[in-house]
């Protein structure tokens, strides 16, 4: 047995309730486990328990009846952004060893063979920041890899990344997982529900709600999977089925002989899209094609030359469009600007609906985007699923009339990413034009009206096979 | 970054960092000890031919610092110039009162600026960040901690650039929508550094708790760069007091002001 | 448990970070304190408590020894690191300028958040490079009423700025929820 955990629980400082209540749980040595569960379950912190995080590194106070660990643990985790100290990926690679006290005249040839396991093919001197998000999280495993830990926790390691990168990143993780214990936590399970031995199920109250082996949970369970909002291999099953909008006849939108560049690099060359009223638009393209780019050119906020114009007028600054033309980023904290959710809706509507009409209306887009328990919450405060939703229902009071969002079900869980998509349809069918980035296969072939996509620096229509 | 602007590596490279930043606190000191204009007049042009042998850096490079330099330093100078005091006066205009005594201050001054800018500029050019720190802990007796957290948190600073570079997009974009008093003065100000350091914060906390998952504990530990001391730090040493000296000594032979003494 | 009374890494960390945002700042607003110079009137000078806001901020998060000092050393080498300008006197300055925070901190024994010690440390901190600069800028050869002038800006942007400002960003920061993650925790130990 490699862990064995009983009568858990644990608080946080300054919490009001401890977190989880008689939990217990064993995994055996080498075995590979997949937890899943909403967000708030403490799936994270039962992760950071098992490794040995709490209450080591993190400081919170926690008991257990009987607390039995691995030796050494090492960790994958979600962000690659905070999760390298060192600017170039020797010199990372090297930390770790530093750490263990490696020998200096051992480390070149231990980065060396150590790039090749995760199979990254790059100079050990290459900077960090310009490796891709996949590449990235190669090199967290690689780390993890040099800590010579029996077992590995992945906090979610593939969110951040794109389909293929993500389908990447399991196989290379699969291919070293041998001997190892491997605990996981992910969202986003498709490539990876089969290939563990057991899938433990936590319910929003911090409990374990059932364990069993994959194929049994998806045939005996997905009831409670699909209770809790988990996505499973079968989520699609039960995908709103939204009849396909006619765009209306009205061009929103028209650009012509657009040239976008990144520093001097000519990025995209377009020589004419428009834009209807009403249209369902996704935007594909593999990473680092210049979806982004476009995007920020339309809206006006990077320069680009060529013709853009908004109902048959010239646009040259972004403050032209006068809100009509309303993007979602990808990182919805930057774009909060008060200390609560409802105010973050309100004052978007305030202006146009008055204030007794834009307090209706605001309620309205908190309950239905799920917000109504964190409506008097600082918006930074809030869980990224959440975030993502309040920035959604910014966009969606009706004053917009194209909204442009980059990868918005990014970490969602299934229930409120099919409200949300649920959403988009009816704020089509209202007229609303809707342009978004989505990496999601299933969202590409179920809902748009139209698929562009970027290709050799250039636009297309229609959807590529495959990302 | 700055390896794109060099052309050559000098022996300015090996000298070990924390030679470099004591006698950059040497030179200040000695900087505010000398009150000859004369003096610091040659010590600031033997300074631009450190810099410019020793930086390796392409001369373009070189002649628009030493612009910006030129032009920071007398701006920041002014103060003395216009209202410092004296008696022959060369222009009196309102509150403005220039003499001759304040402006070979104001000048004096603006040397002691431009002679640490240039050793600065020297430093920056020939000195990889990361190896400050391995030579901080390895000859400095700096603990890992402080080491390892100032340079994780430097990683962060392009993250920072370009948060705030998208902070500003979000803001141009709902500005259309919203009323003035959410975004303008003040609260734009404030929100807008609020969001920052949550989000810095929030990614420094993580980052701890990564670096400790790592295996990071504050410790001893071998060390990836290895710095150490060698007769190129004290060739260095005697080469910044040597130019000290000689600028003092071509000061006494070629004398562009009149007087020795700014005070 | 293990309760750990001095500096963590993590707490090291969000102290450097806090500085370098505020170094970042600096770099782009920077120009309108460069702007406010000709003149010779120190106008420049109301927001010279921008170059140790850092530290008091990061002391009423952390609220822990060091965390000044650390704080400026890391704002004055911020310039350095952002803007890849290496200017000593700034160091040395960052430092007296966050030893003077630090006892100013030491004397409320490092407990208090009040408005009044953020503001008493920008006073000091405003106050402690005076006699360097007295050396080094001829202060005493300054017209008296342009020198009343400098000080007076100086210590007034110390207390506004070094105290004020940063105390409401630190009440701002309180409400986003981040700071629970840092600093001085209060003990839990009862409920399990």
């Amino acid at each position: 047995m490699a862990i064995a955990v009983k009568n858990l629980r644990l608080k946080f400082p300054e919490a009001q309730a401890r977190l989880f209540t008689d939990l217990e749980l064993t995994i055996e040595d080498k075995e590979k486990v997949l937890i899943v569960g909403p967000s708030g379950s403490g799936k994270s912190t039962l992760l950071n328990v098992l490794g040995g995080l709490i209450p080591n590194v993190i400081d919170v106070l926690m008991k257990a009846d009987q607390l039995e660990l691995p030796n050494s643990g090492a960790y994958v985790f979600q962000d690659p952004d905070s999760q390298f100290t060192m600017p170039t990926v020797a010199e990372e690679l090297a930390f770790i060893m530093e750490n263990r006290q490696v020998e200096r005249e051992d480390m070149d040839q231990r980065i060396v063979q150590i790039l090749g396991t995760v199979g990254l093919d790059i100079d050990p001197a290459a900077a960090i920041h310009t490796l891709s998000g996949g590449m990235k999280q190669k090199l967290a495993i690689a780390s993890a890899l040099l800590q010579q830990a029996d077992t590995l926790f992945l906090d979610e390691p593939t969110s951040m990344l794109d389909e293929g990168s993500a389908e990447h990143l399991w196989e290379t993780i699969q291919q070293m997982w041998d001997g190892r214990t491997v605990v996981i936590i992910e969202h986003r399970v498709e490539n990876i529900w089969d290939k563990v031995d057991r899938v433990i199920l936590m319910d929003d109250q911090g409990r374990i709600d059932r364990i069993g082996p994959p194929d049994e949970m998806l045939e005996n369970h997905r009831d409670a999977l699909d209770a809790f909002g988990v996505w499973h291999p079968e989520s699609w099953h039960n995908a709103p089925r939204l009849p396909e909008i006619k765009a209306q006849s009205d061009v929103l939108l028209e650009a012509r002989d657009l040239v976008v560049r990144r520093g001097k690099r000519q990025l995209l060359t377009i020589d004419a899209l428009d834009i209807w009223k009403g249209e369902w638009i996704t935007l594909e393209g593999d990473n680092g094609t210049g979806k982004t780019s476009l995007l920020l050119a339309l809206m006006k906020l990077i320069p680009s030359d060529g013709d853009i114009q908004f109902k048959n007028k010239k646009v040259k600054k972004q403050k032209h469009y006068n809100g009509a033309l309303y993007p979602v980023f990808q990182n919805p904290e930057l774009q909060f600007i008060t200390n609560t959710v409802f105010d973050e809706v309100f004052i978007n509507l305030e202006l146009h609906f008055g204030r007794e009409g834009a307090k209706q209306k605001a309620d309205a887009l908190i309950e239905r985007l799920g917000l109504g328990k964190v409506r008097h919450l600082h918006p930074l405060e809030i869980s990224t699923g959440q975030k993502r939703r309040l920035s959604v229902a910014t966009a969606a009071g009706g004053i917009p009339e194209i909204i442009i969002l980059d990868e918005p079900t990014f970490g969602l869980d299934q229930r409120h990413a099919f409200r949300l998509l649920q959403m988009l349809h009816d704020m089509v069918k209202s007229g609303t034009t809707i342009i978004m980035i989505t990496h999601d296969e299933e969202i590409k072939i179920r809902y748009p009206s139209r698929r562009l996509r970027i290709e050799d620096g250039t636009l297309m229509e229609g959807g590529g096979s495959d990302d | 970054m700055i390896e794109a602007i060099r052309h050559y590596s000098t022996p300015a490279d090996r000298v070990n960092p924390i030679t470099k930043i004591l006698v950059a606190v040497g030179l200040f000191l000695a900087v505010v000890l000398i009150h000859d204009p004369n003096h610091l007049f040659h010590l600031s042009l033997l300074m631009l031919v450190l810099l410019i042998v020793l930086s390796g850096v392409k001369i373009r490079y070189l002649v628009l610092l030493t612009a910006t330099i030129l032009f920071f330093g007398l701006i920041s100078s002014l103060y003395m110039i216009f209202y410092g005091e004296g008696t022959s006066t060369l222009l009196r205009f309102g509150i403005v009162h220039i003499t001759e005594e304040s402006t070979v201050r104001g000048v004096h001054i603006m040397m002691r600026g431009v002679v640490l800018s240039f050793f600065g500029a020297l430093v920056v050019f020939t000195t990889k960040l990361t190896d400050v720190f391995y030579s901080m802990m390895q000859q400095g007796g700096l603990r890992p901690k402080f080491a390892y957290a100032f340079m994780a948190a430097i990683r962060m600073v392009p993250i920072i650039a370009n948060e705030y570079m998208t902070l500003r997009r979000a803001r141009k974009v709902r500005r259309p929508l919203i009323h003035r008093k959410y975004i303008s003065g003040y609260k734009g100000f404030s929100t807008t550094i609020i969001t920052l350091l949550s989000q810095s914060i929030r990614r420094a906390y993580r980052l701890g708790i990564a670096m400790e998952s790592k295996g990071f504990d504050d410790g001893p530990r071998t060390y990836y760069h290895r710095t150490s001391f060698s007769i190129i730090d004290l060739l260095f040493i005697m080469l910044v007091i040597l130019t000290v000296i000689f600028s003092y000594q071509l000061g006494q032979w070629y004398s562009p002001f009149a007087t020795t003494d700014a005070r | 448990m293990v309760r750990k009374n001095g500096l963590t890494l993590t707490d090291v960390l969000v102290t450097v970070v806090i500085a370098l945002v505020f170094a970042f700042i600096y770099s782009i607003w920077g120009g309108v304190y460069t702007a406010l110079e000709p003149l010779g009137l120190h106008l420049n000078q109301l927001l010279y408590g921008m170059w140790f806001i850092a530290a008091v901020v990061a002391y009423l998060i952390i609220r822990k020894p060091g965390v000044a000092l650390i704080a400026e050393f890391a704002a004055a080498s911020g310039e350095t690191i952002v803007m890849l300008q290496f200017d000593v006197m700034l160091i040395v300055y960052g430092l007296i300028q966050g030893l003077a925070c630090e006892i100013v901190f030491a004397v409320v024994k490092y407990k208090s958040t009040s408005l009044m010690v953020a503001v008493a440390a920008g006073v000091a901190a405003a106050l402690s490079t005076l006699p360097l600069d007295w050396y080094y800028g001829y202060l005493g050869q300054l017209a008296t009423w342009n020198l009343l002038l400098m000080f007076g800006f100086r210590v007034l942007s110390g207390a506004l700025i070094a105290g004020g400002l940063a105390h409401l960003l630190y009440q701002g920061l309180k409400g986003t929820g981040v700071l629970k993650l840092v600093g001085q925790k209060a003990t839990a130990d009862e409920g399990l």
